[in-house]
């Protein structure tokens, strides 16, 4: 008895030389005028017996032996049984042949399920071990690919990945490049929805396509985020279901880590834009009034709070000969596209007043070059008074909701508006109006984030609790007047989230209290 | 003709490990295969395999012992002892050094990465 070299594994895996000689033995016995091998699918001697009175070669006969139809070697005795107990012999190492390598074979199925559960437990470690440290989302496809093919053969593959815009597939990564499942320019010139389960097909599809296709999609909190697939060709060449549970639990794994790091770049670039936001809003802080010019007999206080972290809304102060004047301007919108519209607005209005121009005529002309600037739907509503020292206030309304003047017996007067928002049509006519105030007035120039101001239960401020509150202390001087009306707002709104802007500037004529 | 010994008591570990390394008979390598730590240091010292892998935990004699009595005969210094185990702990890895393993892999075993260590210290591939 000897066992044989190299040849087909076949015999040779399912039994090897040591089990297959025990297995002949005692057939030698049964078998005594005959030789008995088991041959290989080459014909390669895998085991032999030979009886103890067997003559010499002859000519034999052979049986195949069959595992699940496919044949992984061949019995063959010499000379060929022809007795009825040499048959039942032949007929009963058959049986035990079929037996053992019927469970040779299922052992060996067991044992390759096992060694690629082994593989997959390494695979998702070493995947995950990989791009657990990766915050760059760019750096998942190569890696995810790579893995991929080392431990599923293929002559390909690629990566698509999910536009996060348009939810359409682009190129990751292929390879070979430029072969048929190539995520270059072949993937972009056929842009799909990777929902569409037509998608395998897709990327299979033109000249050259491989036979075979293995397709995964990355999905990550129920979404697509693109896929991996790995390309054969060769009839003998199909995917397993094995390897599709493995590509899927890469697949699935990487998309984690792509998600996680999407979410962190995301993270970093809200970061970067509240940072930006912070800065525009000291930036923005500098351009309101640090201090009150001098106006004679007149003091002044203002207030502003943006409902973000940069307002459209703006009040400005500025000298015009012995007058002050005075402006307080909402930009119809919010955030950074007001506020760049509210710092072109203030130029211009700044520029427009030198040389004590009339607020007709200052308006009229920063209204020219606004509109020319403003984009679609920017405009600005603003009141621009000039504070004389004898009282007078000639004043130009915007499109701005009314000033109020509470005259010092309790009187309320509003200033109505005088002409269109500014921004909306360069050549809008501006007409001027007045009013004097006497000693005590107050007068009271607001946004409507102020009188629009909302508390928790969505009920708005409103001008008639602004009056009560300027009414109530209009014995003060402006800053508590502004004061008051700024407590009296914050424990109105208490904790509900701020709609918009809020802008007030109080001015009152004459002799502060408590002074001469 | 190289030889490679793999010692586990567990038939289905055995089966797990001949199975990932059949291919090396290819290349011609012979595989041996025993069930307990005292019959691989038996086959060893007779053999004398290029490499061994050893199951830790066996009866009769552990992977430790084993592989502490092969480094202990000058006769076996060619002897490459991987040394296979569940345990992971930073602990039985240096008990491994300390009693000259060349390898401490752990179970489950990576199916790629067994075979590329027997390759690499067999001087295949």
């Amino acid at each position: 008895m000897s066992a044989a070299g190299n040849g087909s594994a076949g015999l040779r895996r399912l039994l090897p030389a040591r089990a297959a000689d025990e297995l002949l033995a005692p057939f030698g016995r049964l078998l005594v005028g005959a030789r008995v091998r088991l041959l290989r699918v080459d014909g390669a001697l895998h085991a032999e017996v030979v009886g103890a009175s067997w003559r010499g070669p002859g000519e034999p006969r052979t049986w195949p032996l069959k595992v699940e139809a496919d044949e992984v070697g061949r019995l063959a005795v010499d000379p060929p049984p022809e007795a009825a107990l040499e048959l039942a012999a032949v007929d009963a190492l058959l049986g035990a042949l079929g037996r053992t390598l019927a469970a040779a074979h299922g052992q060996r199925t067991i044992a390759g399920e096992t060694l690629e559960r082994y593989r997959e437990i390494h695979l998702l470690y070493r995947v995950g071990d990989a791009l657990a440290g990766t915050l760059d989302p760019a750096a998942v496809p190569r890696r995810v690919l790579a893995e991929a093919r080392g431990v599923i053969e293929g002559d390909g593959g690629g990566v698509w990945l999910a536009d996060e815009e348009e939810d359409a597939a682009f190129a990751g990564v292929g390879e070979p490049e430029g072969g048929p499942a190539d995520g270059g320019e072949a993937a972009a010139r056929r842009r799909a929805r990777l929902t569409d389960p037509e998608l395998p097909a897709i990327v299979a599809a033109g000249p050259g396509a491989p036979e075979h296709l293995l397709w995964a999609p990355m999905m990550a909190r129920e979404t697509c985020l693109g896929g991996v697939w790995l390309t054969r060709s060769g009839d003998d060449a199909v995917f397993t279901a094995g390897d599709l549970k493995l590509l899927t639990a890469l697949a699935t794994q990487a998309a984690a880590f792509l998600d996680n790091a999407r979410l962190h770049q995301r993270a970093l670039a809200q970061e970067r834009l509240e940072q930006e936001l912070r800065l525009a809003y000291a930036v923005q802080a500098r351009l309101l009034p640090r201090e009150t010019p001098a106006a004679a007999n007149w003091s002044v206080a203002g207030f502003w709070r943006p409902a973000r972290e940069v307002s459209g809304d703006f009040y400005d102060l500025l000298p015009v000969g012995d007058a002050l004047g005075v402006v307080v301007a909402d930009v119809a919108d919010k955030g950074m596209p007001a506020a760049l519209f509210m710092a072109v607005t203030r130029s211009l209005l700044r520029a427009a007043a030198a040389g004590g121009r009339s607020p007709a005529q200052t308006v009229a002309d920063a209204n020219r070059l606004a509109a020319l600037d403003a984009a679609d739907g920017m405009f600005v509503t603003l009141w621009y008074g000039v504070l004389r020292p004898d009282g007078r206030v000639d004043y130009v309304n915007a499109g701005h909701n009314p000033p109020i003047v509470v005259r010092a017996d309790g009187r309320v007067e509003r200033l109505p508006r005088t002409g269109i928002l500014v921004g909306w049509d360069a050549g809008a006519p501006f007409e001027e109006a007045g009013v004097a105030l006497a000693p005590d007035d107050l007068l009271v120039a607001f946004t409507d984030g102020v009188t629009e101001a909302r508390d928790p239960g969505g009920r708005e401020f409103g001008e008639g609790r602004l009056l009560e509150v300027v009414s109530a202390n209009r014995d003060a001087d402006a800053q508590t007047v502004l004061d008051a009306v700024r407590a009296a707002l914050d424990a109105f709104v208490a904790d509900a989230p701020a709609h918009d802007d809020c802008t007030l500037v109080v001015a009152r004529f004459g002799t502060p209290p408590g002074v001469g | 003709m190289p030889k490679l010994l793999i010692a586990d008591d567990e038939p289905h570990i055995r089966t797990l490990l001949m199975q990932t390394l059949e291919s090396l008979e290819d290349d011609g390598v012979e595989l041996l295969l025993e069930p307990d730590g005292a019959a691989a240091l038996e086959r060893i010292r007779r053999e004398r395999p290029d490499v061994a892998f050893l199951d830790v935990m066996m009866p009769r004699m552990n992977g430790y012992d084993v592989c502490a009595a092969v480094r202990a005969d000058p006769d076996l210094a060619h002897v490459q002892v991987v040394l296979l185990t569940a345990k992971g702990q930073e602990a039985d890895r240096q008990r491994g050094a300390d009693v000259g393993a060349h390898l401490y892999l752990t179970k489950p075993f990576d199916p790629d990465a067994l075979f590329e260590t027997a390759e690499r210290l067999l001087g295949l591939g």
